[in-house]
């Protein structure tokens, strides 16, 4: 069958599904959740004492941001309501914003100072990038995807995270106009290290490279620039050692 | 009326079965296999509520049943149409979100019920037949599995000529032409056909699937900015699907001094899953093959391979791995009927005419079915297919039987490897670790099973920032093997991570890791007792076994808690999803039976007719006959080889003979014994089957397909023949009694065979299948010592 026919059926039959969408959601007032800014800031605070402060997370600077940056303002609507729980929240596109213990660990890892420079491949909702730019001002994202490009910039811009620049291309090329970087954080989608973002990495900078499914405890890749020595460390934030305690 | 109404039953039963079929394969697009089974699981339970509801109005329904025929017909047509454009009307589901947003649970109760209706309104047309003429049951239920079994075949067909998305629109005609058969003398019933014709047209004009989910592997390449499907087509095996895109790399986990662009190629995906990067030739602008560059070159580092075989080949990337490094002669083994066509006939050009190279043999047939073949010859090298996948799968494929990787398979593979061949498999290393402590624990005990003192001697792997590459060696890895190794190893930045002589400071030199308990579990597993590692571990990594071939099944009931404590509620489903998903099926279904089952007896009373010998009767029957069809079907596709073919041929055998069983069943006296006496026959039988039925195809595995095919009739047709007179048997006895007996029996036997489906894959996973046969035996003796006392005071 031709592909330009079912393209058409499948248009149809999505026409179909989002008028029927749109009168459910007419009979169905009143769904969505409103919730104050001061309650958010309170989850805020919990989710820093309660899921960061009482694992390893001790850097100031990082929970600080972690204190600052409006999670619930990065988040779809309709998952709001669970934006401070500890768990990785899906934002379409087949993308989650991390945990928040993931991004603070992470963020802790690169070690940032002011004046430094960060990349981050895989914009997707601007969480990460506002978290950078909380510490950094110096802070660059790309996305692949453009509908999340769009989603992820209009989040840091409307959160007043101006000076994050964000562009949507294929971030295996890195952004060498502003390269070297100190840090950069790659959300892996497929089974790479791609060359030029080592290339683009200052010497004696570092990449963090979360792995992993989207809905679970990711683990962290390290990989370390050194001259021409380049090597990689596994991180378990999560640690496993079942066997070892029952030998 | 003699002949149309067992004509109209043999009709709609090919429809409902090849509907089946269909939804499974539209689901298993939009969603996993997992999923479909779960969804059709619950959807077969339509015929068990169709038994419940004929108990409850049997008056209303007896009274007017030559209206009530036909029009259930023409409502399980029309439902038949509008499934999958229903199921999505308050949006898609997704099974990957079923624990995470609440929504879902809602979706998934809708789908469940849309998906039901057709075989409820089916279920409800026969079993009204089977109530109404219980005198004539035999050939009346005959015709119900004649028509099944034409189903299960006439299936296969279609997949070849029509996309899927058409068939369910097409086979709406079927209880369309049933019910023309039966239309009663009222000019008002032909407005009723005519509406469920307008809607198997519009079905088939305006053919919908589901959106694919997001989590689908296939959305990582449509996702990517220009992306293309450049080709589609269907076929019993699936749809194949080929995208391009511009970002579209094959690295697969490629050394960090790799330099240069990876190649840009195709992907091919069947059923939304990845099936193999389009990749060719292969050849980098240095001159090497991509592969090279990647943990898998291992085997080629110390190995000059003359002959290759590789199993489960898909698009050939490492076949022309193999090629690349001179092998004189590579032999891709490949099931998928459908990908090798496509990529030999019609579109060769995809992977450069790799498959007509001189130097390639390509076999269409399953690993297993070519290891045990004819025509085998020895190899200095097996490669398998990749295990797991980058950032791990969260279990989706956990109740895949992968009889490729079974401690079996990998006793064949040895036999078949030349004095100094070795076997290579590579796997993704997600954490906590899995499939890369199953696979050396299955060569372990290998070499213990051949009776190798030193395992040490035939074990290398290395290890880089994504995967982990094994090797097992059927001679001892020399001093010098391990000097090449290192080399390979330090070259690429790798780090080795099994070797007889490892120093404990070179195997993170490249890949450090903060936990590394890895090195103490390789050495357990090289060096320790086996038996106890795999019993200490919190994940399953004991050897997958032809028994159990689930080799992706890593959970264990009893680590769950420890497994919440670490990971917490929210994540624990993610783990497995495939077992967690099969246990909630299980679940749902015995807690909806429970209730199909009782909610007639409030209508109809619950004492004086001793019910509990009919439930005990038909349970046992239900039950029995899924646990045995189940298992024979895996043990059958094992030894057939192409599964897809395989399934369809032993399912439609055994309702062929069952039928002809319950046919005759109509001369069988329901006085005496001798309906105990089938019974303990059934029971019997199975138990032989139990014992001696893989050494039988163990013995024959090397005959001629036709001859195989021949010896599988004639396996199956005895138990299948008796079987299929207890159903019918039960009917007549119970025709005698109470009225409300007959189609509550129906109900029970339809939920008992659908929880017995769900249960007999939680038991084949924890027990195996011999298990899962033993049960089955015991299933039709209960049925068996029932029957005398069924139904016989009333």
């Amino acid at each position: 069958m031709p592909l330009d026919y079912l393209r058409k059926v499948n248009q149809s039959t999505a026409m179909m599904k989002l008028h029927i969408r749109i009168f459910a959601l007419i009979l169905l007032p009143g769904l969505a959740y409103s919730q104050s800014q001061d309650d958010f800031q309170d989850h805020r605070h919990r989710m820093v004492t309660q899921q960061l402060e009482t694992r390893d997370i001790t850097d100031e600077a990082t929970l600080n941001a972690m204190r600052n940056v409006p999670r619930h303002d990065f988040v779809p609507a309709a998952h709001r309501a669970r934006a401070y729980m500890d768990q990785p929240i899906p934002i379409g596109h087949g993308q989650t914003i991390s945990q928040p213990y993931i991004v603070a660990y992470m963020t802790q890892l690169l070690d940032l100072e002011p004046g430094q420079r960060a990349l981050e491949i895989g914009t997707g909702s601007g969480y990460q990038a506002a978290i950078l730019a909380e510490i950094i001002d110096d802070v660059y994202t790309i996305e692949i995807i453009e509908e999340l490009a769009e989603f992820g910039e209009n989040n840091l811009r409307r959160n007043g995270y101006d000076k994050v620049q964000v562009k949507h291309a294929d971030g295996y090329y890195g952004w060498e106009e502003h390269a070297p970087f100190d840090a950069i954080v790659v959300t892996a989608a497929s089974p790479d290290i791609p060359s030029p973002l080592i290339d683009q990495l200052k010497d004696g900078g570092i990449m963090v490279i979360p792995v992993g499914h989207p809905m679970q405890t990711q683990q962290l890749m390290l990989v370390r620039k050194d001259g021409d020595d380049i090597t990689t460390e596994g991180l378990m934030p999560v640690r496993f050692v079942p066997f070892e305690r029952k030998d | 009326m003699t002949y149309r109404v067992p004509v109209s039953v043999a009709l709609v039963s090919v429809g409902v079965i090849a509907f089946q079929l269909v939804i499974m394969q539209i689901l298993s697009i939009s969603q996993w296999h997992h999923f479909a089974y779960m969804v059709i699981s619950m959807a077969m339970l339509g015929f068990g509520a169709a038994g419940s509801v004929l108990a409850i109005f049997r008056e209303f329904f007896s009274r007017t049943y030559n209206y009530a025929l036909p029009v259930l017909y023409v409502a399980s047509s029309i439902s038949m149409a509008a499934t999958v454009w229903l199921s999505g009307i308050f949006g898609d589901f997704d099974a990957f979100l079923l624990f995470f947003d609440r929504g879902q649970v809602g979706l998934l109760l809708f789908t469940y019920l849309v998906y039901c209706l057709p075989f409820f309104f089916a279920g409800l047309a026969i079993t009204l037949v089977f109530y109404v003429e219980v005198g004539r049951i035999g050939p009346l239920y005959f015709a119900n599995m004649l028509g099944s079994g034409i189903g299960a075949i006439f299936i296969i067909l279609l997949f070849w000529i029509f996309e899927v998305a058409m068939l369910t629109g097409l086979l709406a005609i079927l209880p369309l032409v049933s019910a023309w058969l039966t239309r009663p003398p009222d000019k008002r019933f032909f407005s009723l056909l005519a509406a469920g014709g307008v809607v198997a047209l519009i079905s088939l004009l305006n053919p919908a699937v589901p959106e694919p989910s997001e989590y689908k592997a296939i959305q990582n390449s449509l996702r990517l900015p220009g992306s293309e499907v450049v080709h589609r087509s269907a076929s019993p095996h699936g749809t194949i699907e080929v995208l391009r895109a511009d970002a579209q790399r094959y690295t697969p986990g490629l050394s960090l001094q790799h330099r240069g662009e990876p190649p840009v190629r195709k992907i091919m995906y069947n059923n939304g899953e990845y099936f193999g990067t389009l990749l060719g030739h292969g050849l980098t602008e240095d001159g090497s093959h991509i592969l090279d560059y990647s943990t898998r070159a291992l085997p080629y580092a110390f190995n000059n391979p003359e002959k290759v075989l590789v199993i489960n080949a898909a698009t050939g990337t490492d076949v022309s791995h193999a090629a690349s490094q001179g092998s004189e002669k590579v032999t891709a083994v490949e099931a998928n009927t459908h990908a090798i066509q496509l990529l030999t006939r019609h579109q060769p050009e995809w992977i450069d005419s790799l498959y007509h190279d001189r130097r390639i043999n390509l076999q269409n047939a399953t690993a297993r079915s070519y290891l045990s073949g004819r025509n085998r010859e020895s190899y200095d090298l097996i490669v398998l297919p990749e295990l797991g996948a980058f950032g791990g799968s969260a279990g989706v494929y956990a109740m895949e039987e992968q009889f490729h990787l079974t401690l079996e398979a990998f006793i064949e593979m040895w036999d078949l490897l030349s004095e100094d061949g070795i076997i290579v498999a590579t796997s993704w290393l997600d954490y906590p670790l899995r499939p890369a402590l199953k696979l050396p624990a299955t060569w372990r005990k290998l070499l213990d099973e051949k009776g190798i003192d030193r395992p040490e001697q035939h074990l290398a792997a290395v290890r880089g920032w994504g995967t982990a590459s094994f090797v097992l060696s059927k001679s001892p890895i020399t001093q010098s093997d391990r000097e090449q190794i290192r080399e390979f190893a330090s070259g690429l930045n790798f780090d080795p991570l099994i070797l007889e002589d490892i120093q404990q400071e070179e195997r993170d030199r490249y890949n450090r890791i903060e936990d590394t308990s890895i090195f103490a579990y390789m050495d357990s597993l090289v060096y320790g007792d086996i038996d106890r590692f795999t019993a200490g571990y919190t994940f399953d990594v004991s050897p997958a076994t032809d028994n159990r071939p689930f080799f992706s099944h890593f959970l264990k009931w009893e680590s769950i808690p420890e497994l919440r404590q670490i990971y917490g509620d929210g994540e624990l489903p993610y783990m497995e999803l495939g077992l967690i998903l099969a246990a909630v099926t299980f679940i749902q279904i015995v807690l909806a039976s429970v209730i199909l089952i009782i909610l007639p007896l409030f209508k109809v009373g619950w004492e004086g007719s001793r019910r509990r010998w009919t439930l005990l009767y038909f349970a046992g029957t239900g039950v029995g006959f899924m646990f045995f069809e189940i298992v024979l079907i895996q043990q059958l596709v094992l030894y057939l080889g192409l599964p897809v073919y395989a399934t369809a041929l032993v399912l439609a055998t055994l309702l062929i003979f069952s039928g002809a069983g319950s046919y005759y069943s109509d001369r069988v006296r329901l006085a005496g014994y001798t309906p105990l006496h089938i019974g303990g026959l059934i029971a019997g039988l199975i138990l032989i089957y139990t014992f001696l039925l893989m050494t039988v195809l163990g013995q024959t595995m090397s005959w001629p397909l036709i001859l195989r095919v021949i010896f599988v009739f004639l396996l199956m047709a005895p138990p299948a023949f008796f079987m299929g007179m207890m159903f019918p048997l039960g009917l007549r006895r119970l025709s005698g009694s109470n009225q409300t007996h007959i189609p509550w029996a129906c109900g029970i036997d339809s939920c008992l065979s659908v929880s017995a489906t769900a249960l007999a894959t939680l038991i084949a996973l924890e027990a195996g299948f011999s298990l899962v046969m033993g049960l089955a035996s015991a299933a039709y003796i209960v049925s068996a010592l029932t029957f005398l006392k069924m139904g016989s005071d009333s």
